[in-house]
């Protein structure tokens, strides 16, 4: 395979939550990274008429580079015109309905050509406490929220501080994945940099740091270790030998507690993990971690 | 003007309240011009008799008013269901009662297949009958080790595939998507679960939905109605029914006087529908085919713990099922359909859903009133005697799924919602007793295309172990019958064309072997069905 993975960030939440806010901030924001963004209603997206170079009623492309794919025909039908675009993209954001499951969605981040690189689940951090006592909808959202590899509180700017931290603290009691307050670096969304890439390409406001691992891992200590992280890491990623697998480079994905290992397909061989974490966390915390990884040192 | 044609008829039930019964009809330009005795009739100036009907029994033609256009074109694929099927030529395919049968079915079908590299593909199989057995890759690696296989569950959440097409498709140890199973060894075991595993089988996947939306595939939808004595079938919810590529190909193959039913096509509508785009297709509709409808699905199916249910939900504190558009929405959904004076059918399959599609008309008809809308709860299979009383006062219809009693009542008694609410069940007696204009459906292909057997399902109750669940729920074969002809033809808005045998209507009959007034009612599903006419034409079904 020539083509490396295309990242696939899947965006999900209740209405209101701020998931088209969220799309359009991240269109205007691209920076020259290629966007594929899967989304349900075109209506819903702000693109300037003038920033379109085509439109041929299931796609939309932009001149920076982006495109828009309608998800009126499903899921298979939005990754084919992502697979036939693959060389011409650089990342897959997928829009999940208010009433969708994006951890379900998340499935499709694992066809071939992709690679799934994270669930954000948006709150609106005003409603949700009431919400999730809806008896129509409050499963629902429970279990959106239980899916998350992210939870992003929205419309913090609306709240006191006290209700703000009671909201983080009740989300702490129903799911272990780390809570931002919006809006937030889409660098911080993607999760990191890509492997290798400059560091000064880390978003400024969240703390990162990397190391190389010069040994093989055996997957336990590799378990473990994710255990043992500090408080504020948002995430982890990279590219390691792991002795009791077959493959020469692993995937590996740390999303809050959620550990993924999966075969790496290219013939890249980097050894190299990093980490990303929310500003304030001691930067020393975090190399330390990391260099658990190199137990001789 | 063509010449009046009279049918004499061993007996005529006309659905017309005003004269139930006949000897004769008369039909002239494809309508009704005449029915009654055969001393009425014969005064009419220059007729022909034609005797074809002379020992058969007439009804109007069966109305579908919940089917679904792709039910002909499964039948391009190999039938592996648990009930007994009659397929568009007329040949009936047997149950396969467990996983040795499908495999039977399975090697029979690859027997004949000419090319070797025709992949096979099978629908229908529903292990919820099999105790537990668990179709796997290497079952059917005994059909073919060379022949790429996929078997779609009957649920469409799972497929299972063999080591064929595994290898073509490069489905292997390192697949690691979740919904690809492995055993001991790490070997994926050939089932695919949900829609992303599925789409690993490529082509093959594609190919089985892909296949049925072929011309020929349409055809077969028109035999199947042919077989059941149904002249008006509905495609209720179909993406793509504003495309004009769309329209192009069903009005060439619907519009043909070969083509044994009219068709009534619904939008599957979504946030993103344009109203004036669907009333704009209204523009096209002919008197076989209509356009501009809007179908709307708000929750799953109770089968598949995905219907909205209200308290206490499913046995065995199972979580409760899933929204397929957020209920704070349904009033911003339906609102620009109803200002446009569309038709609007919504798919509520439990009573949460029906609950919030209520709440959504009471809203709405406050906002704009409506007259005469015929608003369907479509399925309403758990709906409560006040939601009944709510759909009336509304001015809304419900449109029923009686054959669930037949084809899941066991399971909803013993696995989804238990005894009680399993007696009331698609409540049909009810309905009918507050005043609800009603109508029966069969959902095909999720049940057999069959308005007889729709029929003797809500007026039996009897479920496929022989249990009678929720007697008191029953409704006479009389009933029944208006419901699957001027009671469906009622919420297409097509009440003063078809659904009954009456002056001026299109002369579209269902011809029948037997009297169903006649026969005991336990026999209504295996009444013979000779043919149809339609708009004057005659219909026998094809022999096989």
């Amino acid at each position: 395979m020539n083509q490396p993975p295309l990242p696939l960030t899947v965006i999900g939440g209740y209405l209101g939550a701020g998931k088209t806010t969220l799309i359009n901030q991240l269109l205007a924001g691209s920076q020259g990274e290629r966007l594929a963004l899967l989304i349900n209603d075109f209506g819903d997206v702000n693109i300037d008429q003038r920033l379109i170079t085509s439109h041929d009623g299931d796609t939309i492309s932009l001149t920076n580079g982006c495109i828009c794919c309608s998800l009126a025909d499903g899921f298979a039908s939005a990754l084919d015109t992502v697979n036939q675009n693959a060389h011409l993209l650089d990342r897959v954001i997928i829009e999940v309905s208010g009433v969708g499951q994006p951890a379900k969605v998340a499935q499709w981040g694992q066809t071939p050509g992709l690679s799934s690189d994270g669930v954000i689940v948006l709150i609106d951090g005003q409603s949700i406490m009431q919400r999730v006592e809806d008896p129509y909808v409050g499963e629902t959202i429970l279990a959106q929220i239980q899916g998350a590899d992210l939870l992003l509180l929205t419309h913090t700017d609306l709240m006191e501080a006290p209700q703000v931290t009671e909201v983080t603290q009740w989300l702490a009691t129903k799911h272990q994945a780390p809570v931002l307050e919006s809006p937030v670096a889409p660098a911080i969304l993607y999760g990191l940099p890509p492997l290798g890439a400059d560091t000064d390409l880390a978003p400024v406001d969240c703390l990162t740091a990397s190391v190389v691992v010069n040994e093989p891992l055996e997957q336990s200590t590799l378990e473990l270790w994710a255990k043992t992280r500090p408080g504020g890491v948002i995430r982890a990623k990279g590219l390691v030998k792991i002795s009791d697998r077959s493959e020469n480079q692993t995937d590996v994905q740390l999303f809050g507690p959620r550990l993924v290992l999966r075969p790496h397909p290219s013939e890249q061989t980097l050894n190299t993990m990093v980490a990303i974490a929310r500003p304030g966390t001691p930067r020393a915390a975090l190399i330390k971690w990391l260099n658990q990884l190199n137990p001789a040192n | 003007m063509s010449k009046t044609v009279i049918y004499p008829a061993r007996a005529i039930h006309t659905m017309d309240p005003s004269r139930p019964t006949a000897q004769a009809v008369a039909v002239q330009d494809g309508r009704v011009l005449a029915v009654g005795s055969l001393d009425e009739l014969t005064i009419l100036p220059d007729y022909t008799v034609d005797n074809t009907f002379a020992d058969k029994v007439l009804l109007p033609g069966f109305v579908e008013a919940h089917s679904h256009g792709i039910t002909g074109g499964l039948w391009m694929h190999t039938y592996c269901g648990y009930f007994d099927q009659t397929d568009p030529q007329g040949k009936t395919w047997p149950g396969c009662k467990n996983i040795s049968d499908v495999l039977d079915r399975l090697r029979q079908v690859e027997a004949a297949l000419q090319d070797p590299n025709e992949p096979l593909l099978a629908w229908g199989m529903d292990p919820i009958y099999f105790s537990g057995e668990r179709l796997i890759g290497i079952h059917l690696d005994q059909v073919s080790t060379t022949r790429e296989i996929l078997v779609m569950h009957a649920s469409l959440h799972l497929a299972t595939v063999n080591n064929a097409l595994m290898a073509a498709q490069n489905i292997t140890p390192d697949t690691t998507m979740e919904g690809v199973p492995k055993d001991g060894l790490g070997w994926p075991i050939g089932e695919l679960q949900e829609p992303a595993a599925m789409a690993l089988a490529g082509p093959v996947f594609r190919s089985f939905w892909g296949r049925p939306r072929s011309d020929e595939s349409m055809q077969s939808l028109g035999q199947l109605a042919n077989r059941a004595g149904i002249t008006t079938l509905t495609d209720l919810g179909n993406p793509t029914s504003t495309d004009p590529a769309t329209i192009a190909q069903w009005r060439n193959i619907v519009e043909s006087d070969e083509f044994p039913a009219r068709l009534s096509i619904f939008n599957l509508a979504n946030p993103a529908t344009d109203p004036q785009a669907v009333a704009a297709t209204q523009q096209e509709s002919s008197d076989k085919l209509r356009f501009g409808h809007v179908k709307i699905v708000l929750d799953g199916s109770i089968q598949g713990y995905t219907a909205r249910l209200n308290w206490p939900g499913y046995l065995e504190d199972r979580p409760n099922g899933l929204w397929l558009v957020p209920p704070e929405q349904v009033t911003d959904l339906l609102r620009p359909f109803h200002e446009a004076g569309l038709l609007v059918h919504v798919h509520c399959n439990g009573d949460q859903a029906v609950d919030v599609f209520l709440n959504s008309v009471q809203d709405l008809l406050s906002e704009t009133p409506q007259f005469d809308h015929r608003y369907t709860v479509q399925h309403s299979q758990l709906t409560t005697p006040a939601q009944y009383q709510r759909i009336k006062s509304l001015g809304l219809c419900a449109n029923i799924f009686s054959n669930h009693t037949w084809y899941w009542g066991d399971q909803h008694v013993t696995s989804t919602v238990g005894p009680d609410r399993a007696a009331r069940m698609n409540a049909a007696r009810t309905a009918l007793d507050l005043g609800v204009p009603l109508s029966m459906h069969c959902d095909a292909p999720v049940t057999p295309l069959g308005s007889l057997h729709v029929a003797w399902s809500a007026v039996n109750r009897i479920t496929a172990s022989g249990h009678l669940l929720g007697p008191n729920e029953r409704i006479t074969v009389h009933e029944a019958l208006q419901a699957i002809t001027v009671g469906a033809a009622y919420q297409l808005k097509m009440d003063h064309e078809i659904g009954s045998i009456a002056p001026g209507k299109f002369a579209d009959l269902a011809v029948l072997e037997a009297d169903p007034y006649q026969e005991d009612p336990m026999e209504l599903r295996n009444i013979g069905v000779w043919g149809t006419m339609v708009g004057g034409k005659t219909h026998p079904a094809t022999q096989t």
